[in-house]
C-alpha cells in the first residue's frame, strides 16, 4: 500500500528584501510514491532542497515557503490527509505525531534546556492524551525505552547531561512513543561519531523492523543509506535525479551524477584513485537551464541545456531523469 | 642534536584542563601523555583519527602553538617550540607551520574580500614584493585548482564551500610551509566536493613535498590519503603505525570497533553485532586503569587498575594490556 504520495510538488522560498523579488526553487516538481513497511532514503548535498522536501511532507510549511502546485497524500487505511493545492485551493492538514512523526539534525538544539527528560515526555503525552493518569504515564515512558533498551536513569537528567548519541536516541524514544506509520529523519546521525552512528541507526532499523512502519531518512552519506535503505532517492538541486532499490543504485547507478557519487566514496583497504565531481553545485535561487547537473555533466548534449528531462522509468522499478536513458522531458516529448 | 632529522617530535604531550574554583577545582585530562615523530626528509600524511572528545584537536592546537601544554616538549626541526616567547622567534615558526581549520566560512571575515587575505599574509611573512606580489598569487592558486580571476576582489558570500576550503589551504601555501596541520578539513563540504580537497592533500605531499596532519573522525577518507594513523580515545593514543596494517589488522579492541562502525558502501554488506556505549561521557575521562575497560569485550582484571604501557607490536605502537 502506498502510504506517501507526493505529486509534482513545487515548493518554493519567496523572499521580499528591500523590493527585490527573490524566489529559491528549493523542491522544483518533485513526485515519488513511497509504501508501507520499507525504509526510503534521501541522498543529496547541502542545498541541494531535501530539507525542504521534509518540511513540504512533516506540513510545516510557514512563509517564505510556498506551495506553488501539486499536493502531498498520507493514506493510512481510514484516514487520509491532504497537504498543498486540492482543486485549486491550498489545503494543508494536520499532520500529527500520533501518525508522522520527525527526528531533526541536531539534538542539541532540540531538547528544552531546563526541562529533565522525564518532564519533556509528560509534555509530549500531555498534549497528545489528556485524560491519562499520572501513574500510567509512568509505567508508558518506562515501558518504552525498556522496549528501546535505554536506562531508565536518562529520565531524571537533563538534556546537556547526556552524550550526544544518548540524546539522539531520547528524541527516537520521543519520535517512536506512539508508534507512529511514518518516521521522518533528517540527517539523524550528520553530527554523532561513527561507533554512536552506528547505534542510533541500528535502533531505528530495529524500530523499523518490529512496528513494520514507513521510515523516511535524509543524509548526505551514501554508505549509510547502503546499510539501511531499501530504496533511495538521490537529489541534485531541487529535483529527483533518480529512484531504484539499493543494490541498483549502488550496482547500476544510471544518472551521471550518481555515478560520480558512488564513485568518490573511499572505502577501507582500498587506495585507488577517487576523482571528485568537476565544478560545484549551483545556486538555487538562479538555477541553470534545462538539465540543472548539465554544467557539471561529462556527457552533455544540446538538449540538455533547453530541456528538463522528465523522471521516468527505465527498468523495472528505477526511475532516472536523464536525456542519456529515455527522450522524455517534463513538457512533453522533445 | 639528534633530532634535526626529525621535522617534528612530540614527545610526552599531556594538557589537563581544570575548571571551578580553587576550592571545588576539577580536573580534566585532555591530551595523555602523547608521542609521535614526523621525519624531515619523507613528506608524510599523518592521520590523527577519534570520536568528538578524544582530544585531537586539543593536540593539534598544542601543536600549532596556540594553546600551552600542561608537561611534555613539541620539537620542531630540535627546536622546542613551547619555549616560543619572542615575537621574530613565533613569526619564523608560523612560516613553516599552517593551520588549515574546520569551517571554511569561519576562516575568513565575511566584510573583508577574501584575496586580501592572500595578499596581507605574503607581505607580512615578506616572502614577495610588491611588483611581484600579483603572479605570486597566481601562481599559489593555480598549485589549488583556483585561478585569481575567479578569486579577485569576491567577498565570502560569492564562493561554495569547496572554494573557500581551497583558499583557505592556499593562503596556508603562501608562507611555503612543511607542515600543514589540518582539523577536519573536509567535514563541512559537501560529498561531491569532498575527494577534491583530500585529493589537493595527496597532491601537495607528492608535488611540493609538505608534511600533513590530516585530523579526522572519518576512516575512510584517513585511510585513503595518509600513510601513518593514530587512533585517539579519550585523550590517549591508543594504537599508532602504518595505515594499512592499522585498519587491515587492528589490534587495540577500541580500533575494532571503530572499524567495525564504519558503514560499507555496499548494500549486500549489512551491519551486524550488537555494541555498547557509556551514557555519560565524563565517566570514562576519569576512569581509573584503561580508559575503554567499560566498552571493551575482552577486559581482563588488570584493566580496571593499571593503566596499560606503550607495547611495540609489529611495527605499531598499541596501549592495551593484551600486547604486554
Amino acid at each position: 500500500m502506498t502510504v506517501l504520495q507526493i505529486d509534482k510538488i513545487k515548493a518554493y522560498y519567496k523572499i521580499n528584501a528591500y523590493g527585490n523579488q527573490r524566489t529559491v526553487k528549493a523542491v522544483d516538481n518533485v513526485s515519488l510514491e513511497i509504501e508501507e513497511d520499507e525504509t526510503f532514503g534521501i541522498a543529496g548535498e547541502s542545498s541541494c532542497g531535501k530539507s525542504t522536501l521534509i518540511k513540504v511532507i512533516s506540513g510545516t510549511i510557514k512563509p517564505p515557503l510556498t506551495i506553488i502546485e501539486g499536493k502531498v497524500i498520507y493514506n493510512f487505511g481510514d484516514e487520509s490527509i491532504y497537504i498543498g493545492k486540492v482543486n485549486g485551493q491550498e489545503e494543508i492538514g494536520k499532520v500529527t505525531w500520533e501518525k508522522v512523526s520527525y527526528i531533526p539534525q541536531s539534538s542539541m538544539s532540540v531538547l528544552n534546556p531546563v526541562m529533565k527528560v522525564r518532564d519533556i515526555f509528560y509534555d509530549l503525552l500531555k498534549s497528545h492524551k489528556k485524560t491519562m493518569e499520572k501513574e500510567v504515564f509512568n509505567e508508558t515512558i518506562k515501558e518504552h525505552l525498556n522496549s528501546l533498551g535505554l536506562p531508565i536513569e536518562v529520565l531524571d537528567l537533563y538534556p546537556h547531561q547526556l552524550s550526544g548519541g544518548m540524546r539522539q536516541r531520547v528524541i527516537i524514544a520521543l519520535a517512536t512513543i506512539f508508534r507512529p506509520k511514518v518516521i521522518l529523519a533528517d540527517e539523524p546521525t550528520s553530527a554523532l561519531d561513527v561507533v554512536v552512528q552506528q547505534s542510533v541507526l541500528q535502533l531505528l532499523r530495529e524500530i523499523q523492523n518490529e512496528n513494520k512502519n514507513t521510515l523516511i531518512l535524509v543524509s548526505h552519506d551514501m554508505s549509510i543509506l547502503a546499510n539501511i535503505a531499501n530504496r533511495i532517492g538521490i537529489m541534485y538541486a531541487g529535483k529527483i535525479v533518480e529512484v531504484a532499490k539499493v543494490k541498483d543504485i549502488f550496482e547500476n547507478p544510471m544518472h551521471p551524477y550518481t555515478k560520480f557519487l558512488i564513485n568518490s566514496i573511499p572505502r577501507i583497504g582500498d587506495k585507488s584513485d577517487r576523482l571528485s565531481i568537476p565544478g560545484f553545485p549551483p545556486s538555487l535561487a538562479d538555477p541553470p537551464n534545462g538539465c540543472r547537473f548539465h554544467p557539471r555533466c561529462p556527457y552533455v548534449m544540446d538538449i540538455c541545456k533547453e530541456k528538463s528531462p522528465l523522471l521516468c522509468e527505465v527498468a523495472e522499478g528505477h526511475n532516472v531523469a536523464c536525456f542519456l536513458t529515455s527522450e522524455e522531458s517534463e513538457d512533453g516529448k522533445y | 642534536m639528534e633530532n634535526t632529522e626529525k621535522l617534528l617530535t612530540v614527545k610526552d604531550i599531556t594538557k589537563v584542563f581544570t575548571r571551578g574554583s580553587l576550592l571545588s577545582r576539577i580536573s580534566f585530562t585532555a591530551v595523555n601523555n602523547v608521542s609521535f615523530e614526523i621525519e624531515a626528509n619523507k613528506p608524510e600524511i599523518f592521520a590523527i583519527v577519534g570520536e568528538s572528545g578524544s582530544g585531537k584537536t586539543t593536540l593539534a592546537r598544542i601543536i600549532l602553538h596556540l594553546i600551552e601544554p600542561t608537561s611534555g616538549q613539541i620539537l620542531y626541526r630540535g627546536k622546542d617550540i613551547t619555549k616560543i616567547k619572542s615575537k621574530r622567534d613565533r613569526i619564523e615558526f608560523m612560516s613553516t607551520v599552517q593551520p588549515i581549520f574546520q569551517n571554511p566560512f569561519e576562516t575568513f571575515n565575511p566584510l573583508k574580500r577574501v584575496d586580501s587575505y592572500l595578499y596581507e599574509t605574503a607581505l607580512n611573512y615578506k616572502i614577495t614584493n610588491k611588483s611581484n606580489l600579483e603572479r605570486f598569487i597566481a601562481d599559489i592558486l593555480n598549485s589549488v585548482g583556483l585561478s585569481i580571476e575567479e578569486v579577485k576582489g569576491r567577498y565570502l558570500h560569492e564562493f561554495s564551500g569547496g572554494q573557500i576550503q581551497r583558499l583557505s589551504v592556499a593562503r596556508a601555501l603562501i608562507v611555503r610551509p612543511s607542515l600543514l596541520v589540518a582539523d577536519e578539513p573536509v567535514s563541512m563540504l559537501d560529498v561531491s566536493l569532498r575527494m577534491s580537497i583530500v585529493n589537493l592533500f595527496k597532491e601537495l605531499k607528492n608535488d611540493q613535498n609538505v608534511s600533513i596532519i590530516y585530523i579526522t573522525h572519518d576512516l575512510a577518507t584517513a585511510y585513503y590519503i595518509s600513510d601513518r594513523i593514530a587512533i585517539m580515545f579519550r585523550g590517549d593514543v591508543v594504537e599508532l603505525g602504518p595505515v594499512e596494517a592499522v585498519l587491515a589488522r587492528p589490534l587495540h579492541p577500541y580500533t575494532r570497533v571503530l572499524k567495525e562502525a564504519v558503514p560499507e558502501p555496499t548494500p549486500t554488506q549489512k551491519w551486524g553485532g550488537k555494541i555498547n556505549f557509556s551514557a555519560i561521557e565524563i565517566e570514562e575521562f576519569s576512569r581509573v586503569g584503561c580508559k575503554f575497560a567499560g566498552r571493551c569485550q575482552s577486559v581482563m582484571e588488570i584493566c580496571k587498575k593499571a593503566e596499560p604501557k606503550y607495547s611495540s607490536v609489529d611495527n605499531r605502537m598499541v596501549k592495551c594490556w593484551l600486547y604486554k
